[in-house]
């Protein structure tokens, strides 16, 4: 029989959107196609363990598996020069709309983070005997449209039975990380002791939002959002972006259903039509196909009014590292 | 024959409004559902004069490039949220 052995995995999304077919639509799939091969190329080198590629709208996904933990040049650096090269080599090339948009500057100085443009959402952690991952990505809408599903996912129990029902999580609840993007400030506070003080904080969306969760009995980490303090640039706030986000379910922590049943109600979110400029319903959308062998998922068009905000939602289990799946949940 | 008429006339008992009724019973039902989150929730500009700014003014925030530094510490041993203590409250002394 095969010994478990826990191993120090990182699972890392880097996204961006480097061009849009038309308009701010969809991704060219030639630029997914690319992206998984030179994924597969740094897989064979060692450095990722399992990566997969996938779209919403316009924004694209690069999930990868390693062991280089948090904030890694080496990682950042082959996502920067990913979206660098596909930029030149196609996007730029057939003239795609907003070419190059989300890569800001023209140097890359180890971290991706802080205004180079790119989003970031990364988590290290301990692979558990079965680790059941949900992976997240948004168009047309603001980190802070997980807010309000990921408050109910850990907080609500008419939402997740497990806060009633399961030891693990009713035993101390969770610990929720928000950060201030305005101020540059970090609130921690505990549901359910302090939901009123979430509440009163991640109401406000477009300000206060929800990076991290974690499992208060051991502070098990059950989840990040990529979002990042706003740069105040000629009096704006700008640095707002289409959000990606990671969830670990099961075993004490809500399980896939529960995480998926608060997407079933589309709320009202920021971000569609012209700067963001409009509100609109967030709505749960499907893949439009998934290819394993390519380890490629392509995503939803962004047509009426440019949206409306859709999310995607897909599954794996990980396994050393490896990514088994995807499952398209919604 | 008594020609006099005292009473208002229900302009709004229609069925050209019933539509109306039903769709606003809708959006009712939809976006109550959203609790005290934007945009059900008015902006915080709009918030300035009732007493949320009042409440959230008690919690102890924690600079962020701080917090990224010693994230396992902050976590293990910090909370935003002040001691029943710190709170407002009738004094004893
Ligand atoms: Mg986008």
């Amino acid at each position: 029989m095969k010994q478990y052995l826990p191993m120090k995995v990182t699972v890392s999304i880097i996204k961006a959107d480097i061009g849009g077919l038309p308009g701010h639509a969809w991704v060219h799939p030639k630029i997914l196609e690319f992206a998984a091969e030179r994924l597969r190329e740094e897989q064979r080198s060692g450095l990722l363990i399992d990566y997969f590629v996938y779209n919403v709208g316009d924004d694209m996904s690069l999930l990868m598996t390693h062991t280089k933990g948090e904030n890694n040049p080496d990682i950042h650096g082959l996502a920067w020069s990913i979206f660098k090269e596909a930029t030149e080599n196609i996007a730029k090339k057939v003239k795609l709309y907003g070419a190059g948009q989300d890569l800001l500057k023209d140097t890359f100085s180890g971290n991706i983070r802080g205004g180079l443009g790119p989003q970031v959402a990364e988590m290290e952690f301990e692979e558990r005997p079965s680790e059941p991952l949900v992976v997240f990505a948004a168009d047309k809408t603001e980190p802070g449209a997980f807010n309000l599903p990921f408050y109910r996912i850990f907080a609500d129990p008419f939402n997740t039975a497990g806060l009633v029902i399961d030891p693990a999580m009713h035993q101390g609840g969770f610990r929720f990380e928000i950060l201030d993007v305005y101020e540059g400030k970090v609130y921690l506070l505990d549901a359910p002791e302090n939901s009123y003080d979430i509440l009163g904080l991640i109401g406000t969306p477009g300000r206060y939002i929800i990076r991290r969760i974690y499992r208060k009995s051991d502070l098990v980490q059950a989840s990040v959002t990529s979002v990042e303090r706003l740069n105040l640039i000629a009096g704006r706030y700008v640095g707002k972006d289409d959000p990606v986000a990671i969830v670990r379910a099961q075993h004490g922590l809500p399980a896939v259903g529960e995480v998926l049943e608060a997407f079933a109600y589309p709320h009202l979110v920021e971000g569609w039509m012209r700067g963001g400029s409009h509100v609109g319903p967030l709505m749960p959308a499907k893949m439009v196909s998934i290819d394993q062998e390519r380890k490629i998922a392509l995503g939803p068009k962004m047509t009426r009014f440019d949206g409306p905000p859709k999310v995607i939602a897909l599954g794996f289990q990980l396994h050393d590292g490896y990514l088994e799946g995807p499952r398209g949940l919604i | 024959m008594m020609v006099t008429w005292r009473a208002p006339v229900d302009l709004f008992d229609d069925p050209a409004f019933d539509y109306s009724r039903q769709l606003a019973a809708q959006i009712t039902d939809y976006i109550r559902r959203m609790g005290p989150v934007m945009p059900h929730r008015l902006p915080p500009e709009e918030m300035e004069y009732t007493t949320l700014p009042q409440i959230l003014s008690k919690l102890k925030p924690i600079p962020v490039d701080e917090y990224e530094k010693n994230r396992l510490q902050y976590i293990q041993f910090v909370t935003s949220q002040t001691s029943g203590q710190e709170t407002t409250g009738p004094s004893h002394d």
